[in-house]
């Protein structure tokens, strides 16, 4: 074949090919026998310092941040099962957390991690620091950051049973989330668990004063809080 | 070259002990630790780059197909060649271990050198192997830089593949861990060779020596035969 790129395979020496073949076996063989070292918990150092972060960056923090992310992640992590995670220095977690949030404040990653996996632990002194910690987050960017915030008030409310916890970050939310996007059970998150505080007139005067306000746009949802508002007045009435 | 090397020695040792003036403890881990990382970056970089260029050298002035017309087989040409590539990965390695005996025990810093030879064995056998069959010097030189990166970091990207954010992992996530443990299967070991831990704190064992051993030893044969594979097939 004149001119082709390649001549066929029968001119290989079949030395060669079996040299290929036996070495390619070879290199599965060894590398599927060396097991992967998986960090485990005990092993998560402090996270460096800002200014070293800084020079890491080259800078461009993002990319820094994200790839620091994943390997925080990694630590003690295992598919489908999160009480590892409890065996991590809480600590130094937080610092890493930190850290990865200075150098992308923007990014979502850090607090939905600490709400959601790291406040997963059954270890209430390690949930409760993971939840304050996502408190004192949420104020420098109320309102891309809620979310997290609201969840740590659901894992107060039903994970710690800890009310005041709960109406304190649902609280928050209320006064700082106020962008249009925040949705309403958000922002009336406060409502709901002081019905479940059984602080009825307080709940009663919140939903009087969204409603009076205009604050509630939607129809439905204003029917619904009519609703709400009925049903809470009715029950101050039975209990006097 | 040589001069490029002595330079790059000069230069890491110069950084090494302008860092060592500003820390406070740890001097000399600190120095050795600096001065490690430099040398290797430096060392696989020289050996690729002298690979690469000098095959592509030859390709561009007809050498190969002069050398290729005479009564020899083409597996003396490629043995030739990477006996010539090995012997500048060994020289870089045994200089390169040098300057690092000043700051730890010799016999460290021979198993640092040993390993960093093993290492440099592999960089030039695949800057050879990309030299003959991509034949131009960018397109080698990224091809080698890219495996090496890759090499280095695939049990990281393992780890992390292995381990979603969701509790329920879908398909997909099954899907892109195989991809990357096939992956892994293909590449050597690089990220447990030379280690600058092996120089500051604990030598490797005797099975990590062995498992590197073994690594280089079999990775060579492997991309060895891959390049005569394909120096047999092509059309000069």
């Amino acid at each position: 074949m004149a001119g082709s790129l390649e001549r066929p395979f029968h001119v290989v020496p079949k030395g060669i090919a079996i040299i290929f073949g036996l070495a390619f076996a070879v290199q599965i063989w060894v590398r599927a026998t060396n097991p992967l070292l998986v960090p485990k918990a005990v092993d998560l150092p402090a996270p460096p310092g800002s200014n070293a972060l800084a020079v890491a960056s080259f800078g461009d923090p993002i990319p820094t941040a994200k790839l620091l992310m994943l390997y925080l992640q990694a630590f003690d992590y295992q598919s489908g099962d999160r009480t590892p995670f409890q065996a991590l220095d809480y600590g130094k977690l937080q610092a890493w957390l930190t850290q990865i949030l200075r150098l992308d404040p923007n990014g979502q990653y850090p607090l939905m991690a600490a709400s959601r996996l790291y406040a997963d632990v059954p270890n209430e002194a390690k949930k409760r620091q993971m939840l304050e910690f996502v408190y004192q987050e949420f104020f420098r960017d109320p309102g891309r950051r809620w979310p997290w915030l609201a969840h740590a008030a659901a894992v107060a409310k039903h994970g710690l049973k800890d009310l005041p916890l709960a109406r304190k970050y649902a609280a928050a939310i209320q006064q700082n989330a106020t962008g249009e996007d925040v949705p309403l059970w958000a922002k009336q998150m406060e409502i709901f668990i002081l019905e479940d505080m059984n602080e009825l007139e307080t709940a009663r005067i919140m939903i009087g004063g969204y409603i009076e306000k205009g604050l509630i746009k939607s129809p439905g949802e204003l029917r619904t809080m009519e609703l709400r508002l009925k049903e809470i007045e009715s029950r101050i009435k039975k209990g006097k | 070259m040589t001069w490029v090397a002595i330079v790059a020695m000069g230069v890491a040792f110069g950084v090494a002990q302008f860092l060592s003036q500003v820390a406070m403890i740890e001097l000399a881990q600190i120095q050795t630790a600096i001065m490690a990382v430099m040398l290797r970056a430096t060392g696989v970089f020289l050996v690729s780059a002298f690979c690469i260029t000098s095959l592509a050298r030859e390709a561009n002035d007809k050498i190969v197909e002069f050398f290729l017309s005479q009564p020899a087989a083409r597996s003396q040409y490629y043995l030739g060649k990477i006996t010539g590539c090995a012997a500048v990965a060994l020289a870089l390695a045994a200089g390169f271990s040098v300057p690092l005996a000043i700051y730890s025990p010799i016999s460290q810093v021979a198993i640092w050198g040993g390993s960093l030879a093993c290492e440099l064995l592999i960089v030039a056998a695949i800057s050879v192997f990309c030299a003959i069959s991509l034949t131009h010097v960018i397109a080698a030189f990224a091809a080698t830089a890219g495996f090496y990166l890759l090499a280095r970091s695939i049990s990281a990207m393992q780890i992390i593949a292995a381990t979603p954010i969701s509790i329920e992992t879908s398909w997909t996530d099954d899907v892109f861990r195989w991809i990357v443990d096939a992956i892994a299967l293909m590449m050597p070991n690089l990220d447990r060779m030379t280690l600058t831990s092996w120089l500051t704190d604990q030598g490797p064992t005797m099975g990590e020596i062995s498992q590197w051993a073994t690594q280089t030893v079999v990775y060579l044969l492997l991309i060895g035969a891959a390049t005569m594979v394909d120096l047999y097939r092509k059309n000069f």
